[in-house]
């Protein structure tokens, strides 16, 4: 059963008078792949702009989304808010998602995307990794579930020809030493 | 009586996929309002990033009316009635025709729980639904096969009970709301 069928069945997903609404009354937008495609190559033509939209995702998962579904659905562990998260992701549309790695200590997520939807849609196209909309999902995300400020950032991604994308969550000490040059450029200070 | 997203899916138009959603064969996703209304939030007072908003959604909506507009021969008129169901269904709002003139290409359209318009409410100094007016100007300049626009008149952020667009080719628009056009197109 997909988790769009379990959804449905728990009447948690309603397509109706104009509103999409999801887990607790959540109102989302369908958004084309073009779209998406084309904003974001657009606006990483600039890589401030880049940064800004990574940060304003963070922000509305960490403030909003998570807050409110959690908020209807109770506590859980942090495994289970990871694995329903993903389990969203996927269900929006957003790619094949699999957890690589989960450290709860440090704490470090790493996910691997299949097909992710910006990154697939702008396949040789662009000379970066590309999916900051999702990036910074992950950001926020994780920063809720382990109440701790984390970042992101994309080490691989399928606009570039890897296999998949590649996203890691963690402390902005640990990413800065990890990954210097991708931090700058994707998070920067 | 079936509802639009009931119909959809019986025809298998709407598949909802772990990791894929597909509408008519092409891939979307879902993104939450509060994300989009915070960056609509941020741009709105940019007329440069404002409408560069409305040219990918339009650029998206062409593509969209091409693959799926062409493999079912709606005239033009039959098309944009359809095309505001498709939108209604993707989330944004309660969009009406007030008036349609397929012929001279101009139009009226409503939108009523504009996501945007209600969450920028007394935040904006402008219109503020560039997606809609992108989605559907994308809709019907391939409809009509020939480039229109929508420019934004009245919207909920500021204070109206609902959102109004005018529908017609530039030339029309820049004759009859050229402050608004100059802006927003």
């Amino acid at each position: 059963m997909t988790f769009f069928e379990k959804l449905m069945l728990a009447r948690q997903v309603s397509f109706k008078g104009g509103r999409v609404e999801v887990l607790g009354g959540q109102r989302l937008m369908l958004f084309q792949q073009k779209f998406l495609a084309n904003f974001t190559e657009d606006i990483i033509k600039d890589a401030e702009a880049a940064r800004a939209l990574y940060k304003d995702c963070r922000k509305d998962m960490a403030e909003n989304f998570i807050r409110k579904v959690l908020g209807s659905h109770g506590a859980a562990s942090k495994k289970e808010v990871l694995s329903l998260l993903g389990n969203v992701a996927g269900f929006a549309g957003w790619g094949v998602y699999r957890y690589e790695s989960i450290d709860e200590a440090k704490p470090r997520v790493v996910i691997n995307m299949g097909e992710c939807i910006v990154g697939s849609a702008l396949r040789y196209k662009v000379s970066a990794p590309c999916d900051h909309i999702f990036r910074g999902f992950v950001a926020g995300g994780t920063s809720r579930v382990y109440g701790k400020e984390l970042e992101c950032v994309e080490s691989s991604c399928i606009a570039l020809g890897d296999e998949h994308c590649r996203f890691v969550a963690s402390v902005r000490e640990e990413l800065k030493k990890e990954f210097p040059e991708l931090y700058g450029v994707q998070v920067g200070d | 009586m079936a509802s639009f997203f009931e119909k959809i899916m019986l025809a298998r138009q709407a598949l909802f996929n772990d990791g894929n959603i597909q509408l008519f064969g092409l891939r979307y996703a879902l993104v939450t309002e509060y994300f989009f209304n915070m960056l609509t939030e941020k741009i709105n007072d940019n007329p440069r990033l404002s409408k560069l908003l409305y040219a990918d959604a339009k650029r998206a909506a062409y593509n969209f009316a091409l693959k799926v507009g062409s493999s079912r021969s709606y005239s033009a008129d039959d098309y944009l009635k359809w095309a505001i169901e498709i939108e209604e269904f993707a989330g944004w709002g309660v969009l009406k025709w007030e008036e349609l003139d397929a012929k001279a290409m101009r139009g009226t359209l409503t939108a009523s729980d504009s996501a945007t318009g209600g969450y920028l409410k007394g935040k904006a100094d402008a219109p503020c639904d560039h997606v809609i007016r992108g989605l559907m100007a994308g809709n019907a300049s391939c409809a009509f096969k020939s480039d229109v626009d929508l420019v934004e008149t009245e919207c909920i952020a500021l204070g109206k009970s609902k959102c109004r667009f005018e529908m017609g080719s530039p030339s029309a628009l820049m004759a009859e709301y050229k402050e608004l056009y100059d802006r927003q197109v």
